[in-house]
């Protein structure tokens, strides 16, 4: 995956800036993981004691920090979306320039609806890495915060952090194990079914006329059919690894809370914990999780954009054999 | 029943490409019409096809008149030969149901026979995207195996015999030899010398079709 | 928006599967909460917890994972199978037009309107609609039981849902009109991958790739241009709305807390508001960014309704 995306950054440059504007897009999450848990912890502190105006004060720093940390999140969002435009119009337009110095025999080996996929479909797909929510700035921002979220736990409670860790642990494993590894493999299969279905498409414009006069276009449309029928099948070999992964998310997440309350309802009892230090602990636990989800849920994302940025990557080595012109 | 076109008028637009265009073709005779390029040969074969509505006159082929129904009658054969992104089979069928036995007599008076027994897979060898894997020669005989194989009436033949080379091109006339036999042919060339073979030639000029 | 209420009447059985599915997981996680209720209320007097709450706790988890399972793929199937569905309704476009009609048209065009347009439809379908429609079913849902549980703190947490909605409007709509323009010029760069296909003879013949490069390089730097402009936009108005959703957390934490000392609230009960409030605030917060979409669809779904007419011409 990093020699692909080295790759893709070698064609585009700008590696540095957008190394600096993704760790600056990291502190947002996890700063509003911290003030979230503060503010659950006193506020339920306050309930349990009940002393109204402590909840008072809560309330009102918990409003102020909210303020800044949007204001903050507002302003790097804004830089990040203009670096990731210009850098999305750079690979199109060497992509663009690169198709257009190929020689005629180097365009004519590949069918049209094969460039078609390469200039349009997989360039989507390969820019999505940046641009699309749930990608790689979302797993570098995730993976910040699971981190915060994991020592603010382990501070506060380090026999809760591990009983988080016993459930989170299988779950990412099961997750990369059925959807991260063969998503690239699964994506790349969706995209070669789009890349036939254009050239059906192609066929159905081009061959009108032959169609017309052999009444050959109800078996156009039926090979279009087959292939549009194709997508769909490999579309749901993906989707179905994605619906195994969302329901492992109530399994091992809905379960672990049920264990995190049990083991801390009885350390209550037992007068070794307070409520609100509880609620706190929960409330990390779940950012933590919702992180972790999200790196892979951004893991998961990566890699189905993986097939389109190696097939830009494969479009962008094919040599120009035009010297003129490349 | 034959071709017959009366008054026929056609027109791009503002431009006029074909004007009255009267001719008639009894069934089984075979004539040509020669002209230069753009003198709206192609427009008058397409419309003799069915392919184009005509916008006035008539045009009747084997006693139909609607376009869908032109079409049934008849096959055609271009210099620029199309075809479909399907297997050889698949090019010769349309997808329409047909015994293999009259797949391969079409093969066979196409000149295709001894080609396709050498491909490792035979008849459902795939052409690639507008026959992108076959060579031109074959790709037309292909499409002339397409033509005998509908069994059409009436077959058109548009700058056939135009692009031969030497290794293929009497194949192609052998293959044309057996698609033209006993049926009712219209031929356009842009070269009088390709039209050897016609009992009529007109040449199509200014939109008008004058006899030679 | 006639074409997307075809393209659901055509697939009534996933829709309304989807639905149901929506429903019963809206229902599942409502009852998992009401478990929750009474688990943390026993902890929180430091009462035993029984092995029969346990179990049902168990059960209710088994059943959101079943849920969530289902209504993937509920979703998945049913956004598959219209996207096959618009696919097929542009095919047949092509494939009933006359020669002549057929013969003006770049076939290298309609392939990119094909893989673009048609792709930006089924993913507002995949990423959006289906996602949107459980968001609703959610927020109606949670907002009826926390109404039936508690009527004023529901009333007084969500006031701010509702300042919310007015705002979530407003920015849609001039999202909308930055994104408008964009999808303008993206539509432009779009064509230029289908018409360098087309011409690629005729280009390296003539040597015309500088021509076609420096008109492909304005399309890009106008789509640039139009792309930033948009994206400003929707980060400082969206940074506002989530900033907007903190309130009902806020209010929640405030106002019921103070029920919870008068003793009008048990802590159990404000437990399980605080874990619902995302299924209200979150679908608040995630509404400019949906509405948006949904906008951009509703001209992208205009854009191929003209072609679709064929594919959906004899479906009532």
């Amino acid at each position: 995956m990093i020699r692909e995306l080295r790759k893709l950054f070698n064609i585009t440059g700008m590696l540095r800036r957008f190394i600096i504007l993704t760790l600056l897009r990291c502190p947002f999450d996890a700063l509003y993981t911290a003030v979230q848990a503060l503010f659950l912890k006193h506020a339920f502190d306050a309930v349990n004691n009940a002393q109204t105006s402590s909840l008072f004060i809560t309330c009102i720093l918990f409003g102020v920090g909210n303020i800044i940390l949007f204001l903050y999140n507002g302003t790097v969002w804004t830089v990040y979306t203009a670096f990731v435009t210009n850098w999305t119009a750079v690979l199109r337009r060497k992509l663009f320039r690169h198709i257009g110095s190929l020689s005629l025999r180097q365009i004519e080996m590949r069918t049209v609806g094969e460039w078609i996929t390469r200039l349009n479909s997989d360039l989507h797909a390969a820019t999505a890495m940046l641009n699309q929510p749930i990608h790689i700035p979302h797993a570098v921002v995730s993976l910040v915060n699971a981190v915060v979220s994991s020592v603010i736990l382990a501070s506060a409670d380090m026999m809760m952090f591990s009983l988080v860790i016993l459930f989170a642990v299988p779950h990412m494993l099961i997750s990369r194990l059925i959807v991260a590894k063969p998503m690239t493999r699964l994506a790349t299969d969706v995209q070669e079914a789009a890349a036939e279905n254009a050239s059906d498409m192609n066929a159905i414009i081009v061959c009108a006329a032959e169609a017309l006069i052999y009444d050959a276009q109800s078996f156009l449309l039926r090979r279009f059919e087959e292939s549009s029928l194709n997508i769909r099948r490999k579309s749901m070999r993906l989707q179905h690894r994605r619906a195994l992964v969302n329901s492992l998310i109530p399994l091992m997440g809905m379960s672990g809370y049920l264990a995190a309350l049990l083991v801390g309802g009885s350390r209550i009892a037992g007068g070794a914990m307070a409520f609100g230090s509880l609620t706190a602990v929960l409330q990390s636990r779940g950012r933590m999780l919702v992180s972790l989800m999200m790196f892979i849920n951004s893991m998961i994302n990566i890699k189905t954009a993986l097939a389109g940025v190696r097939r830009v990557c494969d479009t962008m080595d094919i040599r120009p054999e035009d010297r003129d012109v490349a | 029943m034959g071709i017959r076109v009366e008054n026929l008028r056609y027109a791009y637009g503002s431009k006029l490409v074909l004007r009255d265009i009267s001719l008639f073709v009894n069934a089984g005779e075979y004539i040509g019409i020669v002209g230069v390029s753009g003198c709206g040969k192609s427009t008058l074969l397409k419309l003799l096809a069915g392919l184009y509505q005509t916008q006035s006159g008539v045009v009747e082929v084997h006693g139909a008149c609607r376009p869908e129904e032109i079409r049934k009658n008849v096959a055609m054969v271009m210099q620029n030969t199309v075809l479909f992104p399907a297997s050889i089979k698949e090019n010769i069928t349309c997808g329409h149901p047909m015994s293999e036995e009259v797949i391969w007599q079409a093969c066979k008076a196409a000149q295709l026979t001894e080609w396709i027994t050498s491909l490792a897979d035979g008849i459902d060898t795939f052409v690639g995207e507008q026959g992108g894997k076959v060579s031109g020669g074959q790709a037309q005989r292909i499409a002339i195996a397409r033509a005998i194989a509908r069994n059409a009436p009436v077959i058109l033949l548009d700058e056939a015999t135009s692009a031969l080379d030497g290794d293929t091109g009497s194949a192609v006339l052998a293959a044309l030899d057996s698609l033209t036999r006993g049926r009712t042919v219209v031929s356009v060339s842009h070269r009088h010398e390709t039209l050897a073979n016609c009992s009529r030639i007109y040449k199509l000029e200014d939109g008008r079709l004058h006899s030679l | 928006m006639s074409l997307l209420i075809k393209m659901m009447y055509k697939r009534i059985l996933p829709v309304v599967l989807f639905i149901c599915t929506s429903i019963f997981a809206m229902l599942v996680s409502l009852w998992w909460n009401w478990q929750l209720r009474d688990i943390i209320n026993k902890i929180n007097t430091g009462t035993h917890i029984p092995t029969d709450v346990i179990i049902m706790a168990a059960t209710a988890i088994l059943f959101s994972m079943a849920s969530a399972y289902a209504l993937s793929l509920c979703s998945a199937w049913a956004c598959e199978c219209m996207a096959h569905d618009l696919r097929m309704g542009f095919a047949k476009h092509f494939a009933t037009l006359s020669l002549t009609e057929i013969e003006n048209i770049s076939a290298g065009e309609q392939l990119s309107k094909l893989q673009n347009e048609i792709s930006e439809v089924n993913g507002f379908l995949q990423t959006n609609l289906f996602t949107f429609a459980d968001d609703i079913i959610r927020f109606i849902g949670t907002f009826s039981w926390l109404l039936w549980l508690d009527p004023k703190l529901t009333l007084v947490s969500n006031i701010p849902t509702a300042v919310l909605v007015w705002y979530t409007v407003y920015t849609s709509r001039v999202i909308s009109e930055a994104a408008q323009q964009s999808q303008q010029a993206n539509g432009q760069m779009n064509g230029f991958a289908g018409s360098l296909i087309a011409v690629f003879p005729v280009m390296k013949l003539f040597d015309a790739v500088q021509l076609i490069s420096d008109k492909y390089d304005a399309a890009l730097v106008r789509w640039e241009r139009a792309v930033v402009t948009e994206e400003r936009r929707r980060a400082v108005l969206m940074s506002l709305s989530g900033l907007m959703s903190c309130s009902p957390l806020l209010l929640l934490l405030l106002v019921g807390g103070i029920e919870v000392i008068r003793g009008t609230l048990s802590v159990g009960s404000l437990y399980a508001f605080i874990n619902l409030s995302g299924n209200v605030s979150g679908a608040m917060m995630n509404m400019p960014g949906r509405i948006a979409s949904f906008r951009r669809f509703a001209v992208n779904l205009k854009r191929v309704e003209p072609f679709m007419a064929a594919g959906f011409a004899f479906r009532k």
